[in-house]
């Protein structure tokens, strides 16, 4: 039988993947990515490296999910984790700038009171 | 009864310094706080000589972000009340008694100056008076309440409701949510007719694509407030 992924095109996505990783562990490593965040980057990297190493097993995950075709799988499930992804960044968002927003007006509260102890003929 | 006004500004170098004197010349008692929405003009520093005091906030949080600042130095300050007043001119300080009477007289926690209570002879598009239609619709269906100016942020707070909003409130447009929210915890919400200005100077935050925006974003708003469990005010309502 035909393999399902020609050799070289595997060779290149194994070696694509675990660079991914490396970038990955890199980033974490100059405290640039927080090790929460690079969890799912290196589950994502290293399971890919899986898939693209080991054909059968994509094959399989395509008969398990009743797809026809393996590439449709691959897709669905890349979608999949991007939208969860930006779900999840746009969650952090809400929080940060929630954040963000009581900072801003503590800062504006003591900056006041500040003045109004540094000169308190002028009031505030 | 120690009344703070807060006045949110934003670019309003024009309007403010004469705001904040009106405010004095109606209520002397009353302490003026203006929040400068980090202004790139001369409104904090014009306001500050007219005599109020002033926060300046180090970025622009929206008309909602500057109105909960002025909360929260109220709580700190333990202020009894409070008045929220546009930077804008349109709010006649004028009309502060009438908003302040029945807070005095413990009869809402909440007294909102309402410009279509009677006939003041505001004048709106048909646009606006269609928005406005709906939000009203929906404050009432929500609290069982009608608001007949449900956008008006000439309102008046006691303690327990300012207090309340120190902790939560929304950032952009929180005009018709705040009312149900107040309701949901349970304020007691009053109108009462005032008449309002056209704006003395600047230009309104509304652009045409944040017209678009605001109904649905409020819409969206009270669905979402409907939907949580109603907030606790924390402290036990007044008794009457």
């Amino acid at each position: 039988m035909e393999p399902l992924i020609p050799a070289r095109a595997q060779a290149v996505a194994v070696i694509g993947c675990l660079a991914l990783f490396a970038f990955v562990v890199e980033l974490v490593r100059k405290r640039r990515l927080k090790e929460e965040y690079s969890i799912l980057w290196i589950a994502v990297s290293l399971g890919t490296a899986v898939l693209a190493s080991w054909g059968g097993l994509l094959i399989g995950i395509t008969r398990m999910v009743g797809a026809v075709s393996a590439n449709s799988v691959i897709f669905f499930f890349g979608l999949l984790f991007l939208a969860a992804l930006l779900l999840h960044l746009s969650v952090r968002v809400s929080g940060l700038s929630e954040q963000n927003k009581d900072l801003t007006q503590e800062l504006a509260l003591l900056a006041g009171r500040l003045q109004e102890v540094e000169r308190p003929e002028n009031g505030l | 009864m120690r009344i703070l006004a807060i006045v949110p500004a934003f670019q309003e170098e024009d309007a403010i310094g004469q705001v904040v004197k009106e405010l004095h010349d109606a209520q002397p008692a009353l302490d003026v706080l203006v929040i400068d929405d980090c202004s790139r003009d001369a409104t904090g520093r014009r306001a500050r000589e007219a005599g109020a005091r002033v926060l300046t906030l180090p970025v622009n949080l929206g008309i909602g972000g500057a109105v909960q600042t002025g909360f929260k130095y109220a709580v700190a300050r333990g202020y009894d009340a409070v008045v929220q007043v546009d930077g804008d001119g349109q709010h006649d300080p004028a009309q502060l008694g009438r908003i302040l009477q029945p807070l005095r007289e413990r009869e809402a926690h909440v007294v909102i100056g309402s410009r279509f209570l009677d006939d003041t002879g505001y004048q709106a598009s048909p646009a606006r008076r269609l928005g406005m239609r709906l939000f009203g619709a929906v404050v009432r269906a929500a609290t069982g309440q009608r608001i007949t100016d449900t956008t008006s942020g000439f309102r008046a707070l006691d303690r327990q409701a300012f207090s309340f909003l120190a902790r939560n409130y929304p950032v952009d447009f929180p005009d018709a949510e705040t009312l149900v929210l107040l309701r949901r915890a349970g304020f007691d919400l009053l109108e009462v007719s005032v008449r309002m200005r056209p704006r003395a100077s600047g230009r309104s935050s509304t652009t045409p694509l944040r017209a678009l925006y605001y109904p649905f974003k409020q819409l969206l708003s009270i669905g979402v407030v409907l939907m949580r469990k109603p907030p606790e005010s924390q402290e036990v309502p007044w008794n009457r």
